[in-house]
């Protein structure tokens, strides 16, 4: 069997192995460029090895590096579809697959950089609530977050300062007086 | 005693005399035999020596290769059968 424009042949090597595709231009006395298309067998438009293709005795008549679209018509027209067991896609699907995807990526890219700058400020939220009851160390973290941020909230943090150390002078005093009170006993 | 890690009978144990003419206890994980090919029975490359019980921890890219019958025939059988089948199909037409 030559290997021509239109030949349909099976993929015997990689991941594709198994499934059939067709050719649409020679390139080089080793490689050939081959469609399924991808909506129909999952073989996408790509450079094939020679040695990597196994020829059938079927051909299907379309131009040299025909479309998608085109190829699918072609298989149709010969009643391979029914002779291979393929499922046709819907006109819908094949318009989608050759609309070029590079669009679509620059827009999801600015999306993420916007909500790396949001969750920052949720936390500052939460965080001025907790130490009022707990350590130092976690008071000094919090300063350096909100310099950043809008002047409202130092305020709220030099008035919690303040709250924090009077507590903590009355503990030591507590203890001391539970101390003395054990000895007594003993 | 040894260490209580390698109490276990999960381990092999060989007993080897030292240069000094000392016998001593060695300690080794089992590994299993590399995976084989169905049709020409050859080892397979792409299939880790890993105990089943951690090969489940694996990805399943990672334990065995991607293609069609991955993991049960080799590359070289695999294309063979496919070779095979269209060949069939063009004897009869």
């Amino acid at each position: 069997m030559a290997l021509e424009v239109g030949r349909v042949c099976m993929k015997t090597a990689g991941r594709e192995a198994g499934k059939y595709c067709v050719i649409l231009k020679k390139m080089d006395d080793n490689f050939v460029l081959i469609t399924g298309p991808k909506v129909l067998t999952q073989v996408k438009r790509r450079r094939c090895n020679v040695e990597h293709l196994e020829p059938t005795s079927h051909m299907v008549k379309i131009d040299a590096e025909a479309s998608d679209a085109a190829v699918i018509d072609a298989y149709e027209k010969t009643g391979l579809l029914v002779k291979l067991g393929l499922r046709k896609p819907s006109p819908e699907i094949v318009k989608e697959a050759e609309k070029p995807k590079k669009e679509v990526k620059k827009e999801e890219k600015p999306k993420e950089v916007k909500k790396e700058e949001k969750p920052p400020k949720k936390i500052e939220e939460k965080k001025p609530e907790v130490p009022k009851e707990k350590e130092k160390p976690k008071e000094e973290k919090k300063p350096l977050m909100i310099k950043i941020k809008i002047p409202s909230f130092r305020r709220k943090k030099e008035d919690k300062k303040e709250e924090k150390k009077k507590p903590e002078k009355k503990k030591p005093e507590k203890k001391e007086k539970k101390k003395p009170e054990k000895k007594k006993k003993k | 005693m040894v260490k209580p890690m390698l109490r276990t009978r999960s381990l092999k144990r060989k007993r080897i005399r030292t240069p000094g003419n000392r016998l001593v206890t060695h300690f080794k994980t089992e590994k299993p035999g590399a995976a084989r090919c169905a049709v020409c029975k050859k080892p397979m490359h792409g299939v880790p020596r890993i105990k089943s019980s951690k090969m489940g921890r694996l990805p399943k890219s990672q334990r065995r290769p991607e293609r069609p019958y991955g993991g049960n025939l080799c590359s070289e059988c695999m294309r063979n059968l496919f070779r095979k089948s269209v060949r069939e199909i063009f004897k009869k037409k």
